[in-house]
């Protein structure tokens, strides 16, 4: 952490003395904020929020809730830590808190007391969005879920963050259950067409609920269309309950009938 | 490290107070208690009462200020407020607009 080079601070007094920070015997209450690091070697009480790294030196307390970008803790840190990138604890850090950060680092010798969550800080709102974005779509809830799931998964590894893409795969295991049988149950069908396979994932999740219930659901054109073994099941059936009187009648005709064995069936 | 330096696009809001040397690039609001000195740097600003020993203004103040042993305005700066200093200098260029007391 000395290495960290120093920000280009726009005022010209901005010398080779200017780094912010806050001296052992100083002691600051209130809010905070900042665009560039800060080294606490005094005390902090109230709200810290800066747009690049706080360091918490060893003489340092922080009686704060701390949102930065990262956040070095050598002292003591009474409060929750918010971090959009990573939190370190030194071997000498003392932190009392829960720490929310994609990244957390924390040496032997720290002392911690508190909970740790490595999701990416907006990652609630993301995912509300997504489930809002996506309830229009008819499928039942466990789907919009899992699209949820799926979605929320998906971020972390486009942000290419190292510890949020290592929870990718369990997240996606889970989704992909349900499709799984859903494939299975397809190529057991006689004549599967050749858009199922190439469709996107998240869509053959829609023949789960047919299965359940086939007699109700064979009537929804939309479902009807995306399991092609139900509906090549179900051909002669909307015949049959659309009209049944003539039912026998219909059948008889040879070119109503797309399959001739099925014709010979019926009649017999 | 015997300083305090609030950078340039540091901004707090609150109380500082503390027994060292206090440097101010950036922006405190509230209250300032320092019990050495007080540098307002070119292009720091202070909307705060301050109480220090000696206090040297570049930048702008808004708020009173009250300093045990002295207290200067340089030419850059800018105070609105009153002033409670032994002793007081003002240098040519600094606007000023308050009272000042000089303890007599």
């Amino acid at each position: 952490m000395a290495t960290k080079t120093r920000n280009n601070l726009p005022s010209p007094e901005a010398s080779a003395e200017v780094i912010a920070h806050i001296g052992p015997g100083t002691r600051v209450v209130g809010r905070v904020s900042g665009q560039e690091d800060l080294r606490v070697h005094g005390t902090v009480e109230g709200t810290v929020r800066l747009a690049q790294t706080l360091f918490v030196e060893p003489e340092g307390v922080l009686l704060a809730e701390v949102f930065a970008r990262d956040v070095v803790v050598s002292g003591t840190v009474v409060g929750n830590i918010h971090a959009e990138s990573a939190v370190l604890l030194t071997a000498s850090a003392r932190v009392v808190g829960d720490i929310r950060s994609p990244r957390v680092s924390v040496e032997p010798g720290a002392a911690f007391r508190g909970a740790i969550s490595m999701e990416p800080v907006d990652v609630d709102e993301l995912a509300a969005e997504a489930s809002a974005a996506r309830s229009y779509t008819r499928s039942d809830t466990r789907s919009i879920h899992a699209r949820g799931a799926l979605t929320v998964g998906e971020r972390p590894a486009a942000a290419s963050n190292g510890d949020a893409r290592r929870s990718t795969p369990a997240r996606q295991q889970a989704v992909r259950l349900p499709p799984r049988r859903a494939q299975a149950f397809t190529a057991a069908a006689p004549a599967p067409r050749t858009w199922t396979t190439p469709a996107p994932r998240h869509f053959e999740a829609d023949p789960i609920p047919p299965i359940t219930a086939p007699m109700v659901v064979v009537q929804h054109p939309a479902i009807r269309s995306s399991d092609d073994r139900l509906r090549r099941r179900s051909e002669p059936l909307p015949a049959a309950t659309t009209e049944p009187t003539n039912d026998a009648k219909k059948l008889a005709r040879p070119r109503t009938l797309p399959r001739g064995k099925h014709k010979v069936e019926r009649v017999d | 490290m015997a300083t305090t330096v609030i950078g340039s696009s540091i901004v707090i809001d609150g109380e500082i107070s503390g027994e060292e040397q206090l440097i101010v690039h950036g922006t405190v609001k509230g209250r300032i208690v320092v019990r050495d000195a007080l540098v307002v740097e070119n292009g720091g600003l202070v909307e705060a009462t301050v109480e220090s020993a000696s206090i040297t203004v570049n930048g702008t103040i808004h708020g009173d200020i009250a300093a045990s042993e002295r207290a200067e305005l340089r030419p850059s700066c800018t105070v609105v407020g009153d002033i409670r200093a032994p002793r007081i200098l003002i240098a040519d260029g600094a606007s000023f607009k308050g009272n000042v007391d000089m303890g007599g």
